[in-house]
């Protein structure tokens, strides 16, 4: 049976955990209620019934769907785990006088690269951009306006 | 045949988000003649502006909002005292945020000391084919739209911003004449992780900045707001009689002339067909009443200072809008109110204002959004 502390270090895990609190510390509900857009062509498709409307759209538009980019950043997300994990088990085996924290710190701390590339990803295309700084005059612009937060999901 | 890729919604909001700010056009009563212009000048094939507001009271969010305002002043004014318990100047003192505080509680008394009503301005955008081809790369475009005359709405603290969206259902927002209502969410993030509010909190006198018609030397170098091919139509090629209160008639003209000249390069709109809605759209408190000006008086001369101060009394307890409908190089205006007799006291207090003009019935999907699902009859 794996021991939680070998998952901690063998895995980024915990570590986006960590990146996701300290980055959206303002919001935290932000992973329950996404801010980001969908316009597939599906939901078009949606929206023109709900109006009663019939018109023919294109086969191909555009498409904000990200799961071949999910699967294919969860892909790069473990080979860049597992590589890790392998290069730490063998740098470290051959360096048997560092203390045994030190050890542990050191392959906790290279699962940050994966589960910041991870994060990244579900930053940019799940949860959308990170919250304002508090007490600044100037807010970043272009940047999604809150419209979206309010779209109603009743049709 | 709809084209995602070529269609973008907007809102406009404050860009830093500083609730209490009151953006105004300058110089004023031009802001709709401009906006107009500027839609004539970047001729997209169709664009849908929507002016949504209401009256509402948010005098005890504004209230609290001071008082946090005024704590955060005290705070950042009272000495810190240091390791060896001398007093020191806390680093708050020389932040922006503190320099504002006085400006920002003044906003907000001048608010609280007059009626506040909510503006919602949101829309609709399709770009021309041949631009989507050749100015965009790919399916998504990220670009805002730029719309200077929104971008010149400002005033100390803050002002006016367009921010685009690809997500199709602010379509439904847009037909269902929604604008969000509840922004109290917004006061209570504003000193922590600031959002923008997608409407706007104005005093009822500035309503009059954005909701007007376009008045002012501006309106001779409007050449969408010509009577359109309906009205033509509708009276059986007689004399259209247009302009009131400018003493023309159709035939005299100069912008009627040049319209004739150039009436064989202009789309027929009638023999595109129309799409109407199959079942009535409910608004969220019931139906949405709506009216088309058929007829847009040609004001060559600015209101007098106590006709446009009586524009405070526009917003009323039901939801009114004011929208601008730009297709294929023609401009229509709409108004419309969640209430049908609240409508027809909209339209007598603008005509009151404007002068005399018609107005006929739209549907709430105007006719119009034709052209974003024309069948496939291009291809």
């Amino acid at each position: 049976m794996l021991e939680p502390i070998l998952i901690v270090m063998y895995s980024p895990i915990l570590q986006f955990f960590i990146i996701y609190l300290a980055a959206y510390r303002q919001e935290l509900s932000r992973f329950l209620m996404p801010f980001h857009e969908h316009a597939s062509t599906n939901e078009w498709r949606k929206v023109l019934k709900a109006l009663g409307v019939e018109a023919i759209l294109p086969e191909k538009g555009p498409e904000y769907g990200c799961n071949k980019r999910l699967i294919l950043t969860f892909g790069i997300t473990v080979i860049l785990s597992v590589t890790i994990a392998l290069t730490m088990v063998f740098v470290l085996q051959k360096t048997l006088q560092l203390p045994p924290l030190f050890r542990v710190a050191l392959s906790i701390l290279s699962q940050f690269i994966p589960a910041t590339y991870c994060f990244a990803f579900i930053s940019r295309w799940y949860l959308g951009p990170l919250p304002n700084p508090p007490k600044r005059m100037f807010l970043r612009y272009p940047r999604l306006g809150s419209r979206i937060r309010h779209l109603m999901e009743d049709d | 045949m709809i084209d995602p890729s070529h269609t973008l919604f907007l809102n406009v909001a404050l860009k830093n988000g500083h609730i209490m700010s009151r953006p105004r056009y300058e110089p004023e009563q031009e802001f709709i003649g401009n906006l107009i212009h500027e839609l004539e000048q970047k001729d997209p094939d169709f664009a849908w502006i929507q002016f949504i507001f209401q009256q509402v009271d948010y005098s005890r969010q504004l209230m609290m909002l001071k008082n946090e305002l005024l704590s955060y002043k005290r705070f950042a004014e009272t000495p810190d005292v240091n390791e060896k318990d001398e007093p020191r100047r806390r680093k708050e003192l020389d932040s922006e945020w503190y320099r504002t505080v006085e400006l920002r509680c003044r906003k907000i008394d001048e608010l609280m000391s007059s009626h506040q009503v909510l503006l919602g301005i949101q829309g609709m955008w399709v770009e021309k084919g041949e631009e989507a081809i050749h100015g965009i790369s790919g399916p998504l475009r990220s670009a805002p739209i730029e719309l200077g005359t929104f971008q010149s709405c400002r005033d100390e603290l803050d002002s006016l911003a367009v921010f685009t969206y690809r997500n199709p259902r602010v379509l439904l927002e847009l037909v269902r004449r929604r604008f969000v209502t509840d922004i109290s969410w917004y006061f209570r993030k504003y000193s922590v992780s600031r959002m923008v509010p997608p409407s706007l909190i104005l005093a009822a006198e500035d309503l009059g900045n954005y909701v007007q018609l376009p008045v002012g030397n501006i309106t001779q170098h409007l050449s969408s707001l010509l009577p359109s091919e309906f009205d033509e139509e509708e009276h059986n090629g007689e004399f259209t009689t247009f302009g009131v209160g400018s003493g023309l008639q159709y035939g005299d003209n100069p912008y009627a002339i040049r319209r004739k000249e150039d009436q064989s390069s202009m789309p027929d709109l009638l023999s595109l067909p129309v799409v109407e809605p199959l079942a009535e759209i409910k608004t969220s408190k019931g139906n949405f009443y709506l009216s088309r000006m058929k007829t847009i008086p040609q004001i060559h001369q600015k209101l007098d200072a106590e006709a446009f101060s009586r524009l405070k009394h526009l917003p009323s307890p039901y939801t009114r809008s004011f929208e601008l409908l730009y297709n294929k190089g023609r401009t229509s205006l709409l108004i419309g109110s969640a209430d049908d007799r609240d409508l027809e006291a909209y339209k007598r207090f603008l005509v009151s204002i404007y002068g005399g003009f018609e107005f006929v019935e739209e549907s709430v999907i105007p006719s119009c959004m034709r052209i974003v699902s024309r069948p496939e009859q291009s291809s």
